[in-house]
């Protein structure tokens, strides 16, 4: 999951890695009281910052510094409850401004290539990572950062304070290390970190992201967000209760709303990425992308095609995958006959599928068709997934 | 290892008890593996489908010292804890199947094999056939028939894709030497190029099938094998992934290693790269077949 900068920075702070004194805004400031944000955040100049998950705010206009206690709120109210690049904006930070003179980069997340984490590190912070001198130092679990590897510390500092600075770098970096193993992190970083007039270092950013599979061990509190980082749609929050109370097979997990008007359920990871790809190759536009593997019963995907057909103006249906190694057709795709036993669709509706007793499976899905006067074309792993979205771009056309 | 995956290789199954871990078994024995032991503590003196049951991996290779391969089929919280006492008793290769570990776990994994000069294959890999031969996982169920002797080689970042394509050659008279799963975690403990390495190396392949995904590293370590001589055998490459990019931000979807890292890991890019050093593309699955029909070993 990834977080917002406050939650990052409330996550840093907890770590006694430097953040600046901030209030988070939820809401419009309109009372006077409520505008007197300054009065919490001493100083003469702040910086306001909406909260969204996707990058280069500063270039989108969507970081702003105030010089005027007045300005505050005015800025705060301009950016709240905005929407920017599909993303609403709930919340913003405001937070003291300091004068900086140095920005550096620090950034700790694993690697394909060590395949382990990595601590990524440039002198020349606050840019594009593209345009930076960037060293990979190689971590390991349990042991604290290595040396630093870096002689031009002077060109930051000069040569007296060289060594004193090189030791409280090394120091933020040992605490964000152990913050990113103590809670289980898929990405820590700070973009920049800044040395301040008066020599100290501060975060002036936090992107975090955590490893969704090791929630079992840890317990967040942060408010739950879709992959968009967008409040879930009740087609989300529904498809997370399917696998809530019976541990078998996994069934809706995965669930995101998008704005197209063609349903899609996928069972297995590798060949719903192809179908969907077909999908947007052939010009159709999915209405949600959901999955489901392992070996459900009925009910589960009855359950998930209930929440996909849920959708207003679909034009067509697609339940797409390989052939399973062992999910049990017959008992799978039951759940899908039943929900359109209910719904009883008027449009055309694509089944390609294989694994243990497809043709039993098959039989079944065509005889309820017949029986109900449903569109609905069945297809095993003879014909290719390409060719069974093919069927589908046809039929709805 | 791979090199030393044959009909006589012995495994064992580390959670023999739970149902994955019987099905394991099953599948395997389907194809005449020798199971030789399973583990789980408290369960020594059992039998499950034929096969002994001990408590510790350390017991179970005392009785089968030639057994050097075992499938962790365990709950993800406790598979960073089997791995270690599978590389405390001497095992050098370990299938994982769960998904969902923790990537800290995986990590801290991967560096004890390193140190103990083993290998790893996945996480969240369905496994590893040798047509007719032998199966290390589960790939392909009991439906043996999918795969058939030949000299493709097939690697896949995806377990689905894996049966997919090979039952397609096979119906397509092609066969194969043999299909592994690396797996679809963001870190694997097998990469494609080290499969590939093996591949060229291996005297049954004279050509190879790779189905990569968006996002990861791992195709760049391929062309970069590639590019030193590292492997020279035709290559067919198949990645997925254009829906992933129409979307509008960083969205995990099928596994966690279809997270888009910066522009080299695109899948433009990768096809690009990949084709620089002659691998050629399939834009389809279609044109899969076709494709390894043209290419010719050199």
């Amino acid at each position: 999951m990834k977080l917002f900068e406050h939650e990052g920075k409330d996550l840093f702070e907890d770590f006694e890695i430097p953040v600046l004194k901030r209030v988070v805004v939820d809401k419009a400031l309109a009372s006077q009281k409520e505008k007197d944000l300054s009065q919490s955040i001493p100083g003469s100049k702040w910086v306001v910052k909406a909260q969204t998950l996707s990058g280069k705010r500063g270039k989108r206009g969507l970081i702003k510094i105030v010089g005027k206690e007045s300005l505050v709120s005015e800025e705060v109210n301009k950016l709240i409850g905005r929407d920017v690049d599909g993303e609403h904006i709930s919340k913003v930070l405001v937070e003291e401004a300091v004068d900086i003179t140095h920005e550096l980069f620090v950034s700790i997340t694993y690697s394909t290539k060590t395949r382990g984490p990595i601590l990524l590190f440039s002198l020349q912070g606050g840019m594009e990572i593209e345009d930076m001198v960037v060293s990979e130092i190689p971590l390991r679990i349990g042991m604290d950062v290595p040396d630093l590897a870096t002689d031009d510390w002077h060109l930051v500092t000069g040569e007296q304070n060289k060594e004193k600075l090189e030791a409280k770098v090394w120091n933020v970096i040992q605490k964000l290390w152990r913050l990113f193993q103590d809670k289980d992190l898929f990405l820590a970083e700070i973009n920049p970190l800044a040395i301040t007039r008066t020599g100290d270092l501060v975060a002036l950013d936090a992107k975090v992201v955590t490893d969704d599979a090791a929630n079992f061990r840890q317990k967040w509190e942060f408010p739950v967000r879709n992959m968009f980082g967008t409040e879930k749609t009740w087609a989300e929050v529904e498809s997370e209760k399917i696998d809530a109370e019976d541990h078998r097979g996994a069934v809706g997990r995965v669930y995101l709303d998008l704005p197209g008007d063609i349903g899609v359920i996928a069972a297995g990871g590798g060949a719903s990425l192809v179908a969907m790809d077909a999908l947007v190759t052939y010009g159709l536009k999915p209405a949600n992308y959901t999955e489901f593997s392992g070996n459900p019963p009925n009910y589960k995907v009855k359950r998930l095609t209930e929440i996909v057909l849920a959708k207003e103006n679909l034009k067509g249906v697609i339940l797409i995958g390989g052939k399973a190694n062992f999910t049990d057709q017959v008992e799978t795709l039951s759940g899908f006959v039943e929900a359109l036993k209910e719904i009883n669709p008027q449009y055309p509706i694509v089944v390609r599928r294989d694994g243990p007793r497809m043709e039993e499976a098959k039989a079944m899905l065509e005889k309820a068709a017949k029986e109900n006067g449903w569109d609905l074309v069945v297809f095993d792993s003879t014909t290719s997934i390409i060719d069974a979205v093919r069927k589908l771009v046809e039929l709805v056309k | 290892m791979l090199d030393r995956l044959n009909k006589n290789t012995q495994v064992i199954v580390q959670g023999i008890t739970g149902k994955e871990g019987q099905r394991v078994t099953e599948f395997m024995q389907s194809m005449n593996v020798k199971v030789v032991a399973g583990v789980r503590p408290g369960k020594a003196g059992e039998e499950v489908l034929g096969v002994p049951v001990f408590d510790t991996v350390k017991a179970a290779r005392a009785e089968f010292p030639e057994a050097l391969v075992s499938c962790v089929y365990v709950p993800p919280q406790f598979v960073l804890g089997a791995v270690k006492e599978a590389l405390n008793a001497g095992i050098k290769l370990m299938h994982i199947i769960g998904e969902g570990i923790p990537v800290k776990d995986t990590a801290e994994m991967l560096a004890a094999c390193n140190e103990q000069g083993a290998k790893i294959i996945g996480p969240a890999s369905l496994g590893i056939v040798i047509p007719e031969e032998f199966k290390l996982g589960q790939l392909m169920g009991t439906e043996n028939t999918s795969v058939m002797p030949g000299s493709v080689g097939i690697i896949s970042r995806s377990g689905g894709m894996s049966s997919e394509l090979a039952n397609i050659l096979t119906q397509a008279g092609i066969g194969q030497s043999m299909v592994v799963h690396v797996g679809g975690d963001f870190l694997i403990g097998t990469t494609p190029a080290e499969v590939l390495e093996f591949f060229e190396t291996d005297a049954k392949t004279e050509k190879v099938l790779m189905v990569g995904e968006v996002g990861g590293g791992y195709e760049r370590e391929v062309v970069e094998l590639i590019k030193t001589g590292g492997f020279t055998k035709p290559l067919v490459v198949f990645l997925a992934g254009a829906f992933v990019e129409s979307l509008p931000q960083q969205v995990p979807l099928g596994h966690a290693g279809a997270i888009i890292q910066g522009e080299a890991d695109t899948r433009q890019a990768k096809i690009k790269s990949l084709e620089e050093v002659g691998a050629k593309i399939a834009e389809k699955p279609d044109e899969i077949v076709d494709l390894l029909s043209v290419v010719s070993s050199q």
